[in-house]
């Protein structure tokens, strides 16, 4: 984690990126918010990154590789690895296998899509207040 | 006087003479005697050599019976032995009938259970459902145990032949005996007439006869006692042959009753799969959609206002009321699916502070209603907390939803441990425990005669602009107390309130 590095977005729904885009932008952090499309584009850009990340905020539901494959491939590369803390899901899906399966591999937070916008923007000041204050590995790179 | 005398004398003299001559005609009588004695003797010695070899043979063919005898006595042990292990094998194939009953019985009843969560799933479905992997392996076990019940009854039979064989073989001998006997004692009696010849020697031959005789006697009654053994042996494995054959016929049956099994189990299986497709479509990719479509009306209304016409926000107002409920059916279809598919790991659990977390999760709708719940001095119960904190969050919301509007709310919580023949409910075994629950309100109540349908999934007795709701609570409520083997029956009077009868098996 690098506190003014970049907030990794994965999510391959252009509607959702839409919505994290507008809510993000409402909330006035500086923090570069970058895209990533698909799990094949994710897992390309966290292996070539030379930027630390602020945060990784990440879907579940995406074809080829979901966000728990994705999640899996990255803990396999330690040097990748000790980069993506927080890695944080924010899913559709909140069925008890799904949480199961991804606190399984590591990760540091599982949020619900809410509907209105104003939740959306809650949850994103939450998560970007919380982790502000707080120490991880990637500091010490 | 001199004359006297010599008279007297001539006298004894006359009489001397005459002794004398009787004593010489009674000695030529004597030697004749003699000589007849000696020839007697001779005689007697030569029949009591007869009489000796006649013993010997006797005595040897005596030997000859014993060891007849003895043969006999091991065959019959043999057949006592082989009868012994007929009859264990009879009690292991009956005991592993009675597991195969027994198994079915409990198939039956998954097959049953089976029926019912799916009817309530899928409604159509009326028939299918549960744990087909285990049925499968079950059945194939049975079938497993079945063929090896029809080799140990082959085997039954094949055994059986060959006492039946030995039976005949053992009666060939004891008919034999009797002969071999019969000739003994024809024997005996010649040599009785003998032996008053010589009396000493008779008599002990008599007595060595006798006790001959005697031992005949008894080996005869040995030999007959074995051939009334033997034939009883014979009926009792005419009578395990039965009892095989008749096995033979129960296990084909049950074979069959399995392989129809199977094919349910089968279908089961292909009707789950296509059940958890539809789970795992309405989790993901029904809810997507959904909550895009809510997102993208609460956008609309919150930065289109002021272009919005009135009749354009109402619409989006409904368009979002409905979307919600939507939503609530998804979510309540699920969490119904989800309590047949997660792990029902028990535990020892206080159902006292299960009661509490719903009082603080509900508070807000307690206060609301003026409602009061009476909780206290709740037995322990061994159960699934997560699932049976949802149901006793179903129950209390929905005593706290359907209070009567003219009274302040209460709920009436208790518990007990019970046997089943004290409780008033005729699923219950008379002789088991219950831990027995029991929720009671004093709501709007129902009439008696929804008490069933109230469980069905989306069975709703009010309309949804009365009372919110998708009509799955309750059919959660039951699918749970089935999910700790209990029961639940739900009493109601109209504007009186509803009680709510939980049942389930306690240690």
């Amino acid at each position: 984690m690098n506190k003014n590095g970049p907030i990794l977005i994965i999510e391959d729904d252009m509607d959702d990126q839409q919505f994290i885009q507008s809510a993000y932008q409402k909330l006035n952090y500086t923090n570069e918010l970058v895209f990533l499309d698909s799990g094949e584009e994710a897992i390309q850009y966290i292996m070539d990154m030379k930027k630390i990340p602020f945060l990784i905020i990440s879907d579940l539901n995406m074809p080829k590789i979901n966000g728990i494959e994705l999640r899996a491939r990255v803990r396999e590369n330690e040097a990748a690895n000790i980069k993506c803390v927080p890695y944080i899901i924010l899913s559709t899906t909140v069925a008890k296998n799904f949480i199961d399966d991804a606190y399984s591999i590591g990760i540091q937070g599982y949020f619900k899509k809410p509907i209105p916008q104003n939740e959306l923007m809650a949850i994103l000041k939450n998560i970007i207040e919380y982790w502000r204050i707080s120490y991880s590995p990637g500091m010490y790179l | 006087m001199d004359k006297i005398k010599s008279d007297e004398l001539i006298k004894a003299n006359k009489e001397l003479a005459f002794q004398h001559e009787e004593k010489e005609k009674r000695a030529a009588e004597l030697g004749i005697a003699n000589k007849e004695l000696a020839f007697q003797n001779i005689e007697k010695g030569k029949r009591a050599a007869e009489l000796g070899i006649a013993n010997k043979e006797l005595v040897f063919q005596n030997k000859e019976k014993e060891k007849r005898a003895e043969e006999l006595g091991l065959a019959y042990k043999e057949l006592v032995f082989q009868n012994t292990e007929k009859e264990k094998r009879a009690a292991e194939l009956s005991i592993a009938n009675k597991e195969l009953v027994f198994q079915n019985e409990e198939k039956e009843k998954r097959a049953a259970e089976l029926s019912i969560a799916n009817k309530e799933l899928v409604f159509q479905n009326g028939e299918k459902e549960k744990r087909a992997a285990e049925l499968i392996i079950a059945n194939k076990e049975l079938a497993f145990q079945n063929e090896e019940k029809e080799k140990r009854a082959a085997e039954l039979i094949i055994a059986n032949k060959e006492l039946a064989f030995q039976n005949e073989e053992k009666e060939k001998r004891a008919a034999e005996l009797i002969v071999a006997n019969k000739e003994l004692v024809f024997q005996s009696m010649q040599k009785e007439e003998r032996a008053e010849e010589k009396e000493k020697r008779a008599a002990e031959l008599i007595i060595a006869n006798k006790e001959l005789a005697f031992q005949n006697e008894e080996k005869e009654k040995r030999a007959a006692e074995l051939i009334i053994a033997n034939k009883e042996l014979a009926f009792q494995n005419e009578e395990k042959e039965k009892r095989a054959a008749e096995l033979i016929i129960a296990n084909k049956e049950l074979a069959f009753q399995n392989e129809e099994k199977e094919k349910r189990a089968a279908e089961l299986i292909i009707a789950n799969k296509e059940l958890l497709a539809f789970t795992y479509v309405s989790s993901h990719d029904l809810q997507e959609p959904l909550r895009k479509i809510q997102t993208f009306v609460s956008v609309i209304l919150e930065n289109e206002n002021e272009n919005l016409s009135e009749n354009g926000k109402y619409n989006f107002q409904r368009m979002q009321l409905a979307a919600g409920r939507m939503q609530l059916l998804i979510e309540d279809l699920l969490s119904f699916s989800r309590i047949s598919t997660t792990d029902h790991k028990f535990e020892k659990t206080d159902l006292n502070i299960i009661v509490e977390e719903i009082k603080a999760d509900l508070k807000d709708t307690i206060q609301g209603k003026n409602a009061t719940i009476d909780a206290s001095d709740l037995c322990p119960a061994n159960l699934i907390p997560f699932q049976f904190r949802q149901l006793m969050y179903n129950l209390i919301s929905n005593a706290l939803k359907f209070s009567h509007p003219g009274r302040p709310s209460r709920i009436i919580i208790v518990s007990e441990i019970e046997k089943g023949n004290k409780l008033n409910n005729e699923k219950l075994s008379p002789e088991k425990n219950y831990c027995h629950i029991v929720v009671k309100d004093n709501g709007i109540g129902f009439e008696p005669e929804f008490s069933e349908r109230i469980f069905e999934v989306f069975q709703k007795l009010h309309g949804k602009e009365i009372y919110a709701g998708t009509g799955i609570g309750l059919a959660i409520v039951k699918k749970i107390v089935e999910n700790h083997n209990g029961t639940v029956t739900a009493t109601g009077e109209l504007n009186k309130g509803a009680t709510f009868d939980i049942y389930l098996p306690a240690a």
